[in-house]
């Protein structure tokens, strides 16, 4: 298996007036190569937070403060994206990696048009190369470029090129948005909760379309997403976060097959399924954890069913199971 | 016989046809309409109101007149009063109601109002005369000002060097807290006194021979940038507000993500949008110029309109003043007009869906 | 207020540094300033080359009018284009002979030689019709005493005055040199107007012997309702009437152009006192605000301003300029407050006595004007140095002087049945008393309003100040019925109208001050019915009968009535004077030369000595003053440029 992306021990801090919140800590996660990999957890978990430090674009004022983000460039060649000055990131962003927005209703420009959207976008990465490389894009060459992406988006590329975003219904401005991800060919593309806000057909038409970009341009993704279900369905690895920590990680099936960590069990057992019996569904007790308030030990123990004394003194370490299976809990601390 | 009754018919038809649709024509638009009439009942009052208000001042248009004549020819003031009464032909004791409905008869006829003591003299005249000096100064200080202060208050929300953001709010606090008036007789006293690198008054100077553009810019500068110095602070308050709540969209962030230089997102992004609130202000402020800045334009001895305006209210000279301020609300309710509209044209998102 | 709170250091440091910049500009100007005194004005060569003598004026912006009377104001070119026969000095006794050579005196005759020498601006002489012309069409004082003007040929014509009201030689001159602009109506342009308004007044009929004003008709006739109608449409006419061509006026300085805020006049080469004309053009800046106008005088940029700012202003103006020089000017005027005599609280003269002792009138002076003389009067209709030139010394020395002594003004008014109770005083009903104070925005007015309000205060009266803009309101606020205004400050005496004491009792009796106090008028003839003692105690009159035969009187008899008229009311107590105003003018040495008193300034270029009627520099100061000769001074060679 060959990543495409390997985060290593990264710690991120929201540095307020009179303290830090660290929304993330220590998490490490390998991205694999043309695989869809699914990162899980509730709201304030810390997955989007993980994401838009791939394009270390943290929402201010949150900032990496230890660790990196290494990107697999070429057979040889690794970005720290971390340590990447203004320039070079604005270059690396979205050209290596290119991110579908939670709610990419609000992520266009609403006073411009999509085409112009678009073009702008290939005009500034166009003037980063270097002189000598670097050519005029001329409307018809990007009109082209973005008709074919339209295309492959199932949308009516001369009515869309025209409009502008509020002209667009939330399904259609979806389907922009990845049409838009894909524009300069990256490597991976980030999905934040890319079917929220929408209805069920459209989602499952959603997912389609990006199992589709998966398999015929072979662009790995990660799917950032709450719903087991969707997982389940579509991603190759899976990843379970939980109070800023990273809990389990590894491939669907493995994770599915054995729910090591309670925390991954409890959401898969509180997952509605079609061929389950609705009274099995076991909701997860208690409330998240607050990031202003975090329990000592275990960030999961206030919850667990399976708690024990050890786990409200301090923290398991990561256990890596034979299968290359990750887990961060005092029940397998022992197998390692 | 009988096609006569046909065409009866088809002609009632029609009429009908035709009185549903000026009907209808008018209760789609009932809207406009209402804000129509609400307008020029606004004006109505407001032509009212000065004028009572003007007539019930103890001094008059006579008084005034007197009292020069009594200079003039040494006569006393009981004859002056007489013999102004004759000069002018105008009795200030005449029925306040009546004066009123020959001024709007004579608005009908498309005049503002004559003036009591000069014939020739009427407020369109005087409008003519000096209202391009006001829009001169004021339309420069508020484009200015607007520039300015959308590019600081975008600055101020952007929150990239801090230096600058302290020296913009300390501006901010400054400027503003000092009114223009004030910030033109310092200016005047340094720039105009001290320095002497501008003329302490009037709109331009025929003696001096330089080009009419370039001496009416000079005479200019000091009213403008006082103007400019307070007006500034305002737009850049406003624009903050706007930024700061434009920032917190995701258009931006996304922006980011995808790789936009900060000046592009700045220039593109965040001004443009948090531009668009400010769009109705200008032109409602662009509406209130019209009326003259008086007390930058008494400093600075500039022969603007709003100049002329209080010149007039102490002669007593009820018909041009009430025509000056009836073209003045006129225009202003008119920019709010405007103002509604306009921004249709900016927002695309008000434009197609209207 | 949070970010302001985050930001206070940073607004503290940025305040800081604007006060540090003003207070460097500041002690930059007063480092440039130079010493008290100027030196070499009589020897060393000034700036002037050019001729030029800039100053303020105003006109109508809207347009000045094609002629003098069309109802817009041309400002500087009136004073500086338009004459008169003659031209008074006011507050001397010099007249200065202009479009007439000579007025000679018969009887009830006055004969008038025009000028051969004199010109309109556009070129055609000046003949009697000119000037004969103007009187028919304004009425002015001296036409209420003629009876006709008749021309005798183009350069004489013959006055004949009212036999029943003659006015004495010496008013006579006085009477003709008031008409100042006569020479702003030329036959040859107004003729159809002129003609027809002789016309309408030849066929009037006289005045009747029974009517009420008689005395104030024009030409002795009866301006009835029609006559007035009739005349008004003629007036009407005259006024709209556009002169096609050049303005018409026949003055020293010919009009070149004008805008809303610049007027240039320069020399008229053909004027009969051409030679002894200095400058060569005017250049006249549209009168600014008070605070610009400063700033302007102290940067050099005019060269003659009217008038004395507050003390602390003037000097810092001095100071700022070392090339200006001030001038104090006496205005044959007093400044004082009018008792509204409408109301009840003035009935009592105990009362109206006890309020001359309440005020401190030295600080009043001192904080209003410091270079004026203060008055121990009480209100005489006349300033003290003009009285004591009219009236013999023991009628002057009849004027009671009250000094400032607030234990004998509780004592009047205990007297007057008022009481004092926690300090504050109340009338002879109990009511405590509060009085409302009327008064004109700016200086003095201002800081004498206060200064009156503070004394009264602490005397244990309390005063209200209504302000208003400009005096002619002040006087209509005033003379309402059930005005609001107890008392008002405001010239008690004037005399604008030259050397007559005429003057000062007209300002008094039919211009201003009696209209605002509310002087109790006689129904059956409309004239104020106040009567006085006179001076010598013989017997009492009717103030009006004297006032309206004022120019009648000469000679012993003269200072008899004026004895009378001062004397008697300044019994009444009817208003306070508080000092006999003194204005003034600021010149640039550097620019303006010839200027009296060049010894004084090399000491000190603020000059506060004030000279009177007998000092032999009075005359050359009080000429300084453009508005109290009009330009006669420019034109004689009194004030020339230094070159």
């Amino acid at each position: 298996m060959e990543n495409i992306v390997e985060i290593r021990d990264i710690v991120i801090e929201y540095k307020l007036k009179k303290y830090a919140l660290r929304a993330v800590d220590g998490v490490s996660l390998d991205i694999a190569a043309g695989k869809i990999t699914a990162l899980v957890g509730e709201s304030g978990s810390g997955k989007t937070t993980v994401a838009s430090s791939l394009l270390n674009c943290i929402s201010s004022p949150g900032e990496i403060v230890s660790g990196t983000v290494r990107r697999h460039t070429g057979p040889n060649e690794v970005t720290e994206v971390e340590k990447l000055g203004e320039n070079a990131l604005n270059e690396f962003r979205w050209k290596q990696i290119s991110m579908v927005f939670q709610g990419a209703q609000s992520a266009l420009n609403p006073v411009v048009t999509i085409f112009n959207q678009f073009y702008e976008t290939m005009v500034v990465h166009e003037n980063y190369k270097p002189k000598s490389e670097r050519k005029k894009i001329t409307k018809q060459e990007a009109e082209q470029r973005i008709r074919y992406l339209l295309d492959f988006v199932n949308l009516d590329a001369d009515r869309v090129m025209t409009s502008y975003p509020h002209e667009l219904s939330g399904g259609m401005k979806q389907r922009v948005m990845i049409a838009f991800s894909l524009l300069l060919d990256p490597k991976l593309i980030i999905l934040d909760e890319p079917t929220t806000a929408l209805d069920v057909i459209t989602q499952d038409f959603i997912f389609k379309l990006l199992q589709k970009v998966n398999r015929e341009m072979g662009i790995a993704m990660l799917l950032l997403t709450h719903d087991i279900s969707v997982v389940a369905k579509y991603a190759d690895y899976m990843a379970v976060m939980y109070g800023g920590r990273l809990m389990e990680y590894g491939t669907v099936e493995e994770v599915f097959e054995h729910k090591y960590h309670p925390y991954t069990r409890g959401l898969i057992d509180s997952t509605p399924a079609i061929n389950k019996d609705v009274g099995l569904l076991r909701p997860i007790g208690g409330e998240p954890p607050d990031l202003l308030n975090m329990p000592a030990g275990c960030k999961f123990h206030p919850r667990c069913p399976q708690c024990k004394e050890i786990c409200k003194q301090s923290e398991p370490k990561t256990v890596t199971m034979e299968t290359g299976h990750r887990v961060k809990c005092f029940l397998y601390e022992d197998e390692a | 016989m009988e096609n006569t009754e046909k065409t009866k018919a088809g002609f009632k038809e029609l009429l009908v046809q035709t009185w549903s649709r000026i009907a209808k024509f008018f209760w789609d638009s009932r809207f406009f309409w209402k804000r129509l009439g609400i307008a020029i009942v606004n004006i109505l009052f407001a032509v009212l109101l000065t004028f009572l208000v003007l007539t019930l001042t103890p001094t008059n248009a006579i008084d005034s007149y007197a009292q020069t004549l009594v200079e003039q020819r040494g006569i006393s003031l009981d004859e002056a009063r007489k013999l102004a009464v004759e000069i002018l032909g105008y009795d200030p004791n005449a029925n306040v109601f009546k004066q009123l409905w020959d001024y709007i008869v004579n608005l009908a006829h498309g005049n503002l109002g004559t003036s009591i003591y000069l014939k020739d003299v009427t407020a369109n005249s005087v409008i003519a005369q000096f209202l391009p000096y006001t829009l001169f100064i004021s339309a420069i200080a508020l484009l200015v000002s607007f520039l300015l202060g959308i590019n600081m208050g975008s600055n101020m929300a952007w929150k990239k060097s801090p230096a600058k953001e302290t020296f913009l709010t300390s501006y901010i606090v400054t400027s503003s807290a000092v009114p223009d008036y004030l910030w033109g007789l310092i200016l005047l006293y340094v720039f105009g006194c001290s320095l002497g690198w501008f003329p302490l008054n009037g709109a331009r100077d025929i003696t001096n021979g330089l080009p009419v553009v370039i001496d009416l810019l000079w005479h200019a500068a000091l009213p403008v940038l006082s103007m400019v110095i307070v007006q500034t602070s305002s737009w850049a308050l406003l624009m903050r507000g706007s930024a700061v709540s434009v920032l917190g969209e995701d258009y931006v962030n996304a922006a980011r993500a995808r790789g936009i230089p900060n000046r592009i997102i700045v220039r593109k992004y965040l001004r443009r949008n948090a531009m668009l609130p400010l769009v109705t202000q200008i032109a409602i402020s662009f509406g209130a110029i019209f009326g003259g800045s008086t007390l930058i334009e008494s400093i600075f001895s500039y022969p603007g309109l709003g100049l002329q305006l209080s010149t007039y209210i102490g002669a007593r000279d009820y018909f041009v003043v009430v025509g000056i301020l009836f073209f003045t609300s006129v225009i202003i309710i008119f920019a709010n007009f405007v103002a509604d509209s306009v921004y249709s044209f900016v927002d695309p998102r008000v434009r197609r869906d209207s | 207020m949070k970010v302001l709170y985050g930001y206070k250091k940073a607004i503290v440091k940025f305040v800081g540094v604007m006060l540090a910049i003003m207070l460097a500009l500041t002690c930059f100007t007063a480092c440039v300033s130079t010493e008290k005194g100027y030196s070499g004005y009589g020897t060393d060569a000034g700036k002037n080359q050019s001729k030029v003598l800039r100053i303020f004026g105003t006109w109508t912006k809207t347009g000045i009018g094609t002629h003098y009377n069309c109802g817009a104001d041309a400002g500087p070119f009136v004073i500086f284009g338009l004459e008169g026969l003659a031209q008074y000095v006011r507050t001397t006794d010099e007249i200065v002979m202009l479009l007439a050579e000579s007025f000679t005196h018969e009887g009830n005759t006055t004969k008038v030689k025009l000028r051969d020498d004199a010109y309109w601006h556009d070129g055609e002489p000046v003949v009697s019709m000119d000037i004969i012309g103007c009187w028919y069409l304004n009425h002015d004082e001296a036409t209420s005493y003629m009876e006709s003007v008749t021309e005798i040929d183009d350069k004489n014509f013959l006055i004949t005055w009212k036999s029943y009201l003659t006015p004495a030689e010496s008013a006579r001159d006085i009477l003709l040199a008031q008409a100042t602009k006569i020479g702003s109506t030329p036959y040859h342009i107004f003729k159809e107007f002129v003609d027809e308004a002789i016309e309408l007044t030849n066929s009037l009929e006289q005045c009747p012997e029974t009517s009420t004003s008689r005395n104030s008709s024009y030409f002795d006739k009866n301006w009835n309702g029609d006559a007035a109608t009739a005349f008004g449409e003629i007036y009407t006419a005259y006024r709209a009437y556009e002169v096609d061509g050049v303005y018409p006026a026949t003055g020293p300085y010919k009009l070149e152009s004008y805008t809303e805020t610049q007027m240039t006049l320069v020399k008229n080469e053909n004027y009969y006192l051409a030679d002894t004309c200095g400058f060569e053009r005017i250049e006249v800046t549209y009168q600014p605000t008070a605070a610009v106008a400063n700033q302007m005088l102290a940067a050099g940029q005019v060269d003659y301003v009217d008038g004395t700012p507050l003390q602390s202003v003037l000097e810092s103006i001095l100071q700022q300029n070392g090339s200006l020089v001030h001038y104090k000017i006496l205005d044959q005027g007093t400044v004082g407050c009018l008792f509204n005599l409408e109301k009840e609280i003035w009935a009592s003269d105990i009362v109206r006595e006890a309020f001359q002792y309440v005020f401190d009138r030295e600080l009043i002076k001192n904080t209003a004007n410091p270079y004026a003389a203060t008055s121990w009067h009480s209100m005489s209709t006349m300033c003290s140095y003009e009285a004591e030139k009219w009236l013999d010394p023991d009628d002057y020395d009849k004027l009671a002087e009250y000094y400032y002594d607030q234990s004998k003004a509780a004592e009047l008014l205990e007297q007057a049945g008022w009481s004092k109770a926690d300090g504050a005083w109340q009338d002879e009903n109990g009511n405590k008393v509060s009085l409302t104070l009327g008064y004109v925005e700016g200086t003095p007015w201002t800081a004498m309003a206060t200064t009156v309000q503070a004394l009264l205060k602490s005397f244990g009266i309390e005063v209200i100040l209504k302000s208003t803009e400009s005096p002619t309101t002040l006087l209509a606020n005033a003379r309402i019925t059930d005005s609001e205004y107890d008392f008002m400050l405001y010239f008690t005496a004037l005399n604008p109208w030259g050397s007559h004491p005429g003057g000062a009792f007209k300002h008094m009796y039919s211009q201003m001050d009696a209209a605002m106090m509310h002087l109790p008028v006689n129904e059956s003839d409309g004239h104020y019915s106040l009567v006085l003692n006179k001076a010598d105690g013989s017997g009492t009159f009717r103030a009006w009968d004297v006032f309206e035969r004022i120019y009648t009187y000469s000679g012993s008899r003269l200072r008899e009535v004026t004895a009378d008229l001062v004397v008697g009311f300044a019994e009444m107590n009817y208003g306070i004077d508080f000092y006999d105003n003194v204005t003034g003018s600021f010149f640039n040495l550097d620019t303006v030369g010839n200027l009296p008193l060049q010894e004084l300034f090399s000491e000190d270029r603020n000059i506060t000595t004030l000279y009177y009627y007998n000092d032999a520099d009075y005359d050359n100061v009080q000429k300084l003053n453009l508005y109290y000769t009009q330009a006669t001074s420019y034109s004689t060679g009194v004030i020339i440029p230094r070159g």
